[in-house]
């Protein structure tokens, strides 16, 4: 099994060549199969997907590990505020924050929880959204098209950057859901544009006219016909999305317009290091970050990966 | 090329309108109105809270609100700021010159970096440059850009105190904070000790805005070179006998920057968000710092102003894009 897929790493044979391929013996790939063997192949994608599968383990199971470690591995509302300001040790792997006593390395743990689910579920939302305001307008066209796309671009041009901290301070009392909520109805119009822009051209195929002339109903069309074919560049931009909400949850929570204390993200750890700078405990400051930094590398290798797995127009 | 801008500027104005639009009322979805600011003041009487929404006109119907908001932002003062007591506008244009010198900065840093890096990355591919290279844009994309600061401030402010930790100026030399009149006086008279002074605080921000920049970029440049170094027209005039050093400055390079170009208007938007993320750090007297401000204190007029001028700003960078793309590139028309 596996030689004849190396094998056939070598000479790809795209589906449908049907009976002559056959007759050679060499094994035919259904699209599912081709992406995985193309995203295996990317040199890095498959050790970053490695990598973010154990920080997530590492992350949601930080309540398991605080019951098998409990030395080690503090609830959020466990500090000794006669440990504030310790550096790395055994005891607190990653030093303590200065004002609490608070062990970051424990902190780092509970709070990917918030930063990884406030990521993933604000892209759910936004490519929600953004596929049924993008396929709408790309499909329809004209009048409604051009109504829809203003909307897109007013999104666009308000930068997030501002509007997220200002929707999160509006909305007040910050909860996970409720950040992850925002950002995705922030998101959605990069999204929204790239599902347009396919649709525009996939809507003139031939399969798709053949599909409106069989009086098939616009919506199954625009679900079963076309969307599939539109599928590699929204779960890129799903991905990089993840990367790029990871980033800004944590700066906004970094400022104190996000998530807040008694939870916890990656980004609201941050908060406060920045005064006691000056004091020189680098790790408060350093290992959150890291974390940030680790994950949205692994994020953006694995959108390369996908970017490359899903194009059908790169056949190595 | 004046209709065109003519016509891109028509276009933008419905996008400015409904800007507005979503700006005006989604205030008004504020929890307690933009009062609320006024909250925080629990010992107020019911007659000094009348008094203050009749002063601010916010017992008038929510679209009159609306049109004088709109009135004043074309004509007027912008409408006058909560907390700092003075009219918006003066506050904005008074913020807008740090931000600009910062950006300005950075964009230099970044583009005099990222350009010779990505083109050399791509003369000498699958070099152990290149690779560095690559690797270095992997994780320079990757990084928080507030997060890139405060490890910048660690290290060159902390560890080794060498630059300022926070602000443009040192207001002990200067006796007097940034463009007021007293400090404009004295910034007149000792020039080059003020420049000094903004250089050596500006090091740090720019760098930061900087290197997340040139992540993108020098990757952006070297697939861009790679293209054109490849293309039919580079291996004639090879084959023509032109030296490699007219080969790869002429031939190849002069078309691979088109796209480049264009990238670096694109990119004017993520520039002015890193400048805000940035000022925030490092207390940049600029609109970034200002926004955060405005934010803590809620001061409702002074927030509106700053999203309109930013929006404003990325029309205009759009626009610039455009035309840059339309000016640089023979093979687009202006149509």
């Amino acid at each position: 099994m596996l030689d004849s897929r190396q094998l056939a790493g070598e000479t790809l044979i795209p589906v449908g060549t049907g009976a002559d391929a056959e007759d050679v013996g060499v094994k035919q790939f259904s699209f599912r199969e081709l992406t995985y063997q193309r995203f295996m192949r990317h040199p890095t994608a498959k050790w970053a997907l490695l990598g973010l599968g154990i920080l997530i383990v590492a992350c949601y199971g930080a309540p398991l590990w605080h019951l098998v470690f409990p030395n080690y591995i503090q609830a959020p509302d466990q500090f000794s505020l006669l440990d504030a300001g310790t550096g790395p040790s055994l005891r607190h792997l990653m030093g303590t924050d200065s004002y609490n006593g608070h062990d970051i390395f424990s902190l780092v743990l509970y709070g990917g929880r918030f930063s990884i689910f406030i990521g993933i579920g604000s892209m759910v939302v936004a490519v929600i959204i953004g596929v049924s305001w993008g396929a709408t307008a790309g499909y329809f066209g004209h009048a409604l098209d051009a109504v829809l796309m203003r909307v897109t671009d007013v999104f666009l041009t308000v930068p997030a950057l501002l509007l997220v901290p200002l929707a999160a301070r509006v909305f007040g009392e910050a909860s996970p859901w409720k950040i992850a909520l925002i950002f995705g109805l922030l998101s959605w119009p990069s999204i929204s544009r790239i599902v347009r822009s396919s649709f525009l051209s996939l809507r003139e195929m031939q399969f798709a006219e053949a599909a409106r002339a069989l009086g098939v109903p616009n919506r199954r069309i625009i679900f079963r016909h076309l969307l599939p074919n539109a599928v590699g560049p929204i779960v890129v931009a799903f991905t990089l999305g993840i990367a790029n909400n990871i980033v800004l949850e944590a700066f906004v929570s970094f400022l104190g317009f996000g998530i807040q204390p008694p939870n916890y993200s990656w980004g609201s750890t941050l908060a406060g290091a920045q005064g006691v700078l000056v004091a020189g405990n680098w790790w408060w400051i350093t290992f959150p970050g890291l974390a940030v930094v680790v994950t949205v590398l692994c994020i953006n290798f694995i959108g390369d990966g996908l970017r490359d797995a899903l194009d059908p127009k790169i056949i190595r | 090329m004046v209709g065109f801008i003519g016509r891109r500027l028509l276009q933008s104005i419905p996008t400015l309108i409904l800007i507005s639009l979503l700006l005006f009322f989604g205030m008004q979805a504020v929890p307690g109105g933009p009062l609320s600011a006024f909250a925080f003041r629990p010992g107020m009487s019911q007659a000094a809270r009348n008094a203050i929404i009749h002063q601010w006109g916010l017992d008038q119907p929510i679209y009159v609100q609306y049109l004088q908001w709109v009135k004043s932002m074309l004509t007027g003062t912008w409408q006058f700021s909560f907390f700092m007591h003075r009219p918006v506008r003066e506050v904005i244009l008074q913020r807008l010159p740090a931000t600009i010198i910062l950006m300005v900065t950075a964009y230099l840093i970044q583009q005099v970096i990222a350009l010779p890096a990505g083109i050399i990355a791509a003369l000498k591919r699958y070099s152990f440059f290149d690779q560095a290279v690559t690797f270095f844009s992997y994780v320079g994309y990757s990084m928080p850009t507030f997060w890139l600061g405060l490890m910048l401030l660690l290290i060159f402010a902390v560890f080794i105190p060498i630059l300022p930790v926070a602000g443009i100026i040192n207001v002990r030399v200067a006796g007097a904070p940034f463009l007021t009149a007293d400090y404009n006086a004295w910034f007149l008279q000792h020039p080059i000790t003020g420049i000094i002074d903004i250089l050596t605080h500006i090091v740090l921000p720019a760098t930061t805005i900087a290197i997340v920049g040139i992540a993108g970029d020098s990757r952006f440049m070297r697939s861009s070179m790679l293209d054109a170094i490849h293309q039919d027209y580079v291996r004639t005039a090879r084959a023509k006998g032109l030296s490699e050093r007219v080969v790869v400055l002429k031939h190849a390079l002069r078309n691979a920057l088109l796209p480049v170009i264009t990238n670096i208007a694109i990119e004017l938007p993520l520039l002015f968000s890193g400048a805000v993320v940035t000022e925030a750090i490092f207390s940049w007297p600029g609109m970034g710092q200002l926004f955060f401000q405005a934010l803590e204190a809620f001061d409702y007029p002074l927030l509106m102003g700053i999203l309109s001028v930013s929006a404003v700003l990325i029309v205009l960078f759009n626009l610039l894009a455009d035309v840059a793309y339309a000016y640089i590139d023979p093979r687009i028309s202006y149509a």
